[in-house]
């Protein structure tokens, strides 16, 4: 009867742990949308590395022109390989965070033809961007930027899943992915 | 006749009926279809192999079991040929790969382990409800003396979990916990077994998870702890052996 008794409790405390593991997670979400508002007030691009908004707080000169980034995280990352992030007008970048659960952006649009390179990183736990059509399945580490290219040549709407097992949520995390002709 | 219910393979198939059954509405007909070719393929194939090879016949609630599983965790919108030849895998290894009578590996999560291996997508949609997981997992971890093994995998893998920084419970797949992690005959038998076999199990996981995060921690932290259970039986064994002949 006893046993019985600490087998109801310990359910409760399963169930009531991971109702405020989610409650926990929800409100990290709006604070994430707020901060995403206060980057975009600032017009100065997209930040090289990571594709989103640039802040006037972090800036850094290379070869006479000057870059404006994200965080000062990517200036480092910028500093490591300034060739790789130095602008090619003939690919185009989009970038994607993947946090538990679900992706940022929820829709990528391109063209047919178009040459992508997707900048994906991971706001909490290690994930994965799995495109079947496409044959990508790679995954994203938090802390990481992980680079996939490719070449937009097949049209429709594609699923862009999480490969990666990132917690109870992971199933029901999709974004899109629109090819147009 | 004996009510069919109280055999717990039998729950346990209701139970991931019901979970399936939950997923529909978001996951279509397709993933409806796809778990019952799983479920066809394992239980036709167990059959096949018992009749063939040991010349019994059986009610393959088990296959059943394998089947839904490891449907309900690959990827559904892969091609059906490739969930047979993982299904199928399950059930070989099952009567290949023993130790002293008894699979070695949980079939289902074998068979996980080689499609992670080959780079097919894991996407645990049967997971659908983790409310309904936990409660019908405790009473089932109890009823077939499991709790052991879910302590030992529980404590290891929060604290470790806990020391990163990281909030074990936003990470947990309960339906890992309480459906993949107790199968009962390659789990281990006993307390301490129990307890050992969860923990090697928890500490595998955290180690997957920080050093080849692109694998699924669960399937092969449970790999690596099925691996150890001929060793924990052995050492069992031996200490048997040498305890004092109680006077």
């Amino acid at each position: 009867m006893r046993l019985k008794w600490i087998l109801i409790m310990l359910g409760l405390f399963f169930i009531g742990t991971q109702a405020i593991a989610q409650m926990g997670h929800c409100s990290m979400g709006t604070e994430h949308h707020h901060a995403e508002i206060s980057h975009s007030e600032e017009e100065l691009g997209t930040c090289p590395v990571m594709g989103g908004a640039a802040s006037k707080d972090y800036s850094y000169t290379h070869e006479g022109k000057t870059y404006y980034f994200c965080c000062p995280w990517c200036i480092d990352e910028f500093k490591k390989n300034p060739e790789k992030y130095a602008s090619n007008p003939n690919i185009k970048e989009v970038s994607i965070e993947a946090y538990q659960f679900g992706f940022s952006p929820e829709q990528i649009i391109l063209k047919k033809g178009d040459i992508i390179k997707i900048l994906a990183v991971s706001r909490d736990v290690t994930h994965g961007i799995y495109i079947k059509e496409y044959n990508i399945n790679v995954p994203v580490k938090k802390g990481n930027v992980t680079e996939i290219e490719f070449t937009a040549d097949k049209t429709g709407e594609f699923d862009i899943l999480c490969s990666v097992y990132c917690g109870h949520g992971h199933n029901s995390m999709k974004a899109k992915l629109i090819v147009e002709e | 006749m004996k009510n069919p219910l109280i055999d717990k393979r039998n729950q346990l198939i209701l139970f991931l009926g019901i979970l399936l059954a939950v997923k529909m509405p978001q996951a279509g007909a397709r993933f409806a279809l796809w778990v019952l070719t799983g479920i066809i393929v394992a239980a036709l194939s167990d059959i096949l192999i018992r009749r063939i090879f040991y010349k019994q016949k059986i009610t393959p609630n088990s296959a059943i079991i394998t089947g839904f599983i490891t449907a309900g965790i690959i990827d559904y919108n892969q091609p059906f040929f490739i969930l047979s030849v993982f299904v199928l895998l399950a059930i070989i290894s099952k009567h290949i790969i023993r130790y002293k009578s008894r699979h070695v590996f949980n079939p289902a999560n074998f068979a996980l382990f080689a499609a992670a291996f080959f780079r097919v997508p894991l996407t645990w949609a049967i997971e659908s409800n983790i409310y309904f997981i936990i409660a019908f997992g405790l009473y089932m971890a109890y009823s077939i003396r499991k709790l052991p093994h879910v302590s030992g995998f529980l404590i290891l893998f929060s604290a470790l979990f806990m020391m990163q920084g990281i909030n074990p419970f936003m990470l947990i797949s309960w339906f890992f916990v309480f459906v993949m992690l107790i199968e009962p005959k390659t789990s281990g038998f006993g307390r301490l077994n129990g307890f050992i076999f969860g923990s090697i199990a928890g500490i595998a996981a955290f180690l997957v998870f920080r050093f080849v995060p692109r694998y699924d921690l669960f399937v092969l932290s449970l790999f690596a702890a099925n691996a150890f259970i001929p060793l924990l039986e052995m050492l069992n064994k031996k200490n048997r052996a040498g305890l004092p002949t109680g006077r």
